[in-house]
């Protein structure tokens, strides 16, 4: 049982960001704390998705989920 | 070439004729179709002398070769007229359905001229048009005046209208697409220019798909392309534009309390996140659009019930929210919902009622002289009060709604407070976040409009790898703003041309694809650089227009607030925009003169010869 981290292929393209040198998130870790402990970037940078919808830096993980993360375009 | 029918429908609403132009290929050759066409139109139908809101303006309809095709995020139409807001060149595009329809009726466009003496509606069913009394819409909003086209010619009736303001001839009005999912060509004042020729709505019903020239080929491309756009547009789709706002309060980008602060951590409370999580019921997806960024709300309860259709954008949250430091997200959605149907411009709305809040806040301005309203900074009450003002033209809301320009003439020392270039607000993106935005905002021939050249998507995450922009470009890098906005400028006239979403340029697509699309749909090729160049003489007969009506260097300019107050906040520090050489480089980027007035040999190359005899001599 575990959070897994899955990041885009457009997001790594961006950002450099590898999936396999990042850290699993912790069951309880909000997105904000793993962002920083993860070293992912700037939260401006980043949308998290978990189960098909977005969710905010204070969403704290859950027992399986599966967090995606895509890059947080500018808005139009 | 295919996918044109080579027809303008044109109707002159004085005499009631209605005719059709069959004008010559080279017109769609030269000009691609949409806002190219229709600049080149309005520049040969009026001049200085035009009133605006005279029966010579012409209002201009246009699809493109893309419109109706089935290209990824086609679904859009582009409307063109001399602005009653800025008295210069002015356009505005929206998605929807409307487009669609108009182009399977028959025709590319549609050109009205004159102004009727009672209101009308113009209904062009199955390519027969025809003109109507509008007596009982007259004073309807637009939502309404949607569903009770819709009603009587069926749900594949798609309509343009005006809702109350327009008729008012507000100078801030819009025109409206597709009912409550709002789709408006919102800028620029156009629904004043309808609402002059007493034109309530245009009803169309089309059924003629036109022919594409390699038809298994674009399909083959589109099998590509498409689920690369849904992938990498994935934000969108599940946020919306709003998506984007608390990331832009982090950056800098959003205005806070009309453009003098930066960090507003409450931004967090009306984005695109706190909407999906709260009033969201699904998403809306244009035309021929697979990533769906529009948002469908409702509010039922509370203070701002009643709600049910259009959810705001992130300009109409920027304008409404940041600028006003207002942090009720139903009580933004429900203003934006009355600009939506009285068919109000937002990010005017927004920065009009920002500028009277900081009025308020100096004692330019008493609730005495704002009919009892109390434009404290963040009270919602204020702003959904000032908002109904303006929809309703009544009172203070009459000042409001001609635009913070005009405001100024009325309340003096209030110039600083007035943040707009050449009479169009600046929508919700700061150029001191982004620097690019700096000469992007000064040269935009509309005036202040982040899709004119939108290279602020060239420094977040988009590429033009054709031209040499393999990645995003890191903010405040110095030097290279004027050949970003020239190349980003030049591409967007070929898309609000071709008709296709500023935001396929997220899902991947640059010229290249645009050059590839181009071809499968005409038969006639054009490479990356001939796509490129239509787009530069697009944009230069929109300031050529502009020149001709006396723009220069002097209007080439952003307020001085952007310019010499940094925002200290955590996102833009101490940043400001060295302007002055950005705008010299851009210059001789595009050929013009240090008056920023086009070369005679840049005319000539452009294949705009015929023009040089308005330069100013």
């Amino acid at each position: 049982m575990s959070v897994r981290i899955v990041i885009t292929p457009h997001f790594s393209e961006l950002y450099g960001v590898r999936e396999s040198a990042l850290p699993a998130p912790l069951s309880g870790e909000s997105v904000r704390e793993y962002i920083v402990r993860a070293g992912l970037g700037k939260e401006e940078d980043i949308l998290p998705v978990v189960g098909g919808r977005a969710k905010s830096f204070d969403y704290r993980f859950e027992e399986n989920d599966e967090v995606t993360i895509y890059p947080m375009a500018a808005s139009g | 070439m295919m996918s044109y029918w080579q027809k303008i429908l044109c109707i002159d609403l004085r005499e009631g004729r209605i005719s059709v132009l069959e004008p010559d290929i080279s017109l769609f050759a030269d000009y691609i179709g949409g806002s190219g066409v229709g600049a080149r139109l309005l520049f040969d139908m009026t001049g200085p002398e035009t009133d605006p809101l005279g029966p010579d303006n012409p209002l201009i309809w246009m699809t493109g070769p893309f419109t109706a095709t089935r290209i990824p995020t086609s679904g859009r139409h582009e409307i063109v007229s001399k602005s009653p807001l800025t008295g210069i060149y002015g356009e505005g595009d929206a998605g929807g359905r409307f487009g669609i329809a108009l182009k399977k009726s028959g025709f590319d466009g549609i050109v009205v001229t004159g102004q009727s003496k009672t209101p009308v509606n113009i209904l062009l069913i199955d390519g027969e048009a025809s003109i109507e009394p509008a007596h009982d819409l007259w004073g309807k909003d637009a939502f309404y005046v949607d569903g009770y086209m819709k009603e009587r010619f069926g749900k594949n009736c798609e309509t343009s209208c005006i809702g109350p303001a327009g008729e008012k001839l507000v100078p801030i009005s819009c025109i409206v697409h597709d009912g409550e999912n709002a789709r408006m060509v919102g800028r620029c004042g156009l629904g004043a220019v309808m609402g002059s020729k007493r034109l309530k709505c245009l009803a169309v019903v089309g059924g003629k798909t036109p022919e594409i020239s390699d038809a298994d080929g674009l399909m083959q491309l589109q099998k590509k392309i498409v689920p690369q756009m849904v992938e990498k547009m994935k934000g969108m789709n599940l946020l919306g534009t709003a998506g984007g706002a608390a990331a832009a309060e982090k950056m800098g980008d959003m205005p806070i309390q009309n453009w003098r602060r930066g960090d507003w951590p409450q931004a967090e409370k009306i984005s695109g996140q706190q909407m999906a999580e709260t009033i969201l019921k699904k998403n809306y997806y244009c035309g021929s659009c697979p990533i769906g960024c529009g948002r469908d709300v409702e509010i039922n309860e509370g203070k701002w019930a009643g709600v049910k259709g259009a959810g705001p954008e992130y300009e109409t949250l920027g304008m409404l929210g940041g600028s006003c430091m207002v942090e009720d997200l139903e009580a933004i959605t429900y203003a934006a919902d009355l600009c939506n149907r009285y068919g109000i411009d937002t990010i005017e709305t927004g920065s009009a009622i920002a500028m009277t809040m900081e009025c308020y806040e100096k004692g330019l301005l008493s609730s005495a002289d704002l009919d009892g309203i109390e434009a404290e900074w963040g009270s919602a009450d204020a702003m959904v009060a000032l908002t109904r003002k303006i929809c309703e033209a009544e009172g203070i809301g009459r000042l409001l709604g001609r635009g913070v320009a005009a405001m100024t003439t009325i309340l003096k020392d209030a110039d600083e407070m007035a943040i707009h270039v050449k009479g169009l607000a600046l929508p919700a993106h700061d150029p001191r976040c982004f620097n690019t935005m700096a000469v992007g905002y000064a040269t935009s021939n509309r005036g202040a409009c982040h899709l004119a050249g939108a290279s602020y998507f060239y420094e977040k995450t988009a590429v033009m790898p054709e031209y040499g922009y393999d990645k995003p470009r890191p903010r405040y890098t110095t030097g290279g703003e004027a050949e970003l906005n020239v190349r980003a400028q030049n591409l967007m006239g070929i898309l609000d041309s071709l008709k296709i979403c500023k935001f396929a340029i997220y899902g991947g697509i640059s010229y290249a694809t645009i050059s590839e699309w181009y071809g499968l749909v005409t038969g006639i090729e054009k490479s990356v650089d001939e796509i490129a160049e239509a787009g530069e003489r697009i944009f230069n007969v929109k300031r050529m227009y502009n020149v001709r009506h006396g723009v220069t260097r002097t209007d080439d300019m952003l307020p001085e607030r952007i310019l010499k107050n940094p925002r200290n906040d955590t996102g833009t520090g101490n940043y400001t925009p060295d302007f002055e050489p950005m705008l010299d480089a851009y210059y001789k980027c595009r050929g013009w003169d240090q008056n920023g007035i086009p070369k005679p040999e840049t005319l000539d190359r452009l294949g705009l010869g015929d023009l040089k005899k308005f330069l100013p001599q």
